[in-house]
């Protein structure tokens, strides 16, 4: 196998895994925000529906972290490709 | 159901604690795997909530250690990972089930409810506590042979009871599920009706306790036989009382002061 094609192969499991790793980082907070709604739904006081609501903000925070944390690692994908394609038509 | 839930992530953790105490569900929370396994060793419980990422000790360890030395508690597995071979390394080293996150409560819930009906269907249809013997088939009861009349509800408590064989407090809550099918709902719900419920457990406890007399282990001792087969657990909910912890009692000569203060009021006092 060419080096070039083994050095992208080798990144492009690097970057599958970023992602994977980032996708199972998103379960925890979406699983919390699913189950508190869900729950939020069968209650039937204000007070429930506040703490709901705080909880289901929170986990919002967290999934909004991880995406941007996600979009990074994207960002950075891109330009090496960039690079790679560039260095492969040189 | 008694369930201990392992998860380290806190938010989520606190979630499924909550949400499965409202289904009525006697449950203990920890965030890692030794904490796990202490836990196991301490309360057995009848089913595990396990988180696969855990600090201290990776899931697929507690499972293994599960498997090995903990066969008779059920384990229900949450992955946030998407790969089959997992799934399929979880069943084989013993999980009962595999849940994916992100998941619906519900869907959790129906997966418990099977995972205990599962469990409904493989044990021992005779239940044996001291000289008391329960044949859960032909649904009859005897003590040292000789057999108690007991009305359906009474029966239904008497089974709860006895399935917990002495080793773990049964709540008043567990009780209201089990034997009067009622639904515990949400916060408000279940305080307006709480004080009326615990009633109607009193009340049966007490029919039981007529009929089926004292525990013949307190017999010999100088409390002379005081003591009844149930035993109510301040604040927390009824036991049966095996002979054994009363030949140790009847040794000092007096009953603990717990029960000597439950005896005072009629055997009622823990309800408050």
């Amino acid at each position: 196998m060419p080096e070039e094609e083994r050095l992208g192969g080798r990144s492009n499991r690097r970057k599958f895994k970023q992602i994977g790793a980032a996708l199972h980082e998103m379960c925890q907070p979406l699983t919390t925000l699913q189950c508190t709604l869900e729950m939020a739904a069968l209650n039937d006081t204000l007070e429930e529906y506040r703490e709901a609501t705080e909880t289901g903000l929170a986990e919002c925070r967290r999934l909004v972290a991880l995406v941007e944390s996600m979009r990074e690692v994207l960002h950075q994908a891109s330009q090496e490709t960039e690079v790679e394609e560039l260095e492969a038509g040189r | 159901m008694n369930v201990l839930i392992v998860e380290d992530d806190a938010a989520l953790g606190h979630f499924l604690d909550q949400g499965l105490r409202l289904d009525g569900h006697d449950v203990s929370l920890v965030s890692d795997g030794e904490a796990a396994l202490e836990s196991v060793a301490k309360l057995r419980p009848e089913l595990m909530v396990l988180d696969l990422g855990l600090p201290r000790m990776d899931g697929i360890e507690v499972l293994a250690e599960m498997q090995e030395h903990y066969r008779s508690t059920s384990v229900l597995v949450l992955t946030g990972r998407a790969e089959m071979e997992e799934r399929v390394k979880c069943l084989r080293l013993g999980a009962d089930d595999v849940v994916m996150k992100p998941f619906s409560f519900h869907e959790l819930r129906a997966r418990l409810q099977a995972l205990s009906r599962r469990r409904s269907q493989f044990e021992d249809p005779v239940l044996r506590f001291g000289d008391l013997e329960m044949d859960r088939a032909r649904r009859r009861v005897t003590q040292a042979g000789r057999e108690v009349e007991l009305t359906a509800t009474e029966f239904s408590l008497l089974e709860s009871l006895m399935r917990r064989r002495g080793e773990r407090v049964c709540s008043r809550a567990e009780l209201l599920r089990e034997v009067w099918r009622m639904p515990l709902g949400a916060g408000a719900t279940a305080a307006r009706t709480s004080r009326m419920d615990t009633n109607i457990v009193e009340v049966y406890i007490n029919y039981l306790r007529k009929k089926l007399g004292r525990n013949p282990g307190a017999s010999g001792g100088a409390s002379g036989g005081r003591h009844s087969l149930i035993r109510t657990v301040r604040g927390e909910g009824y036991l049966l009382d095996a002979p054994e912890d009363h030949d140790v009692n009847a040794g000092a000569g007096n009953p603990p002061p717990e029960l000597t203060a439950i005896f005072a009021l009629g055997g009622c006092a823990a309800d408050a």
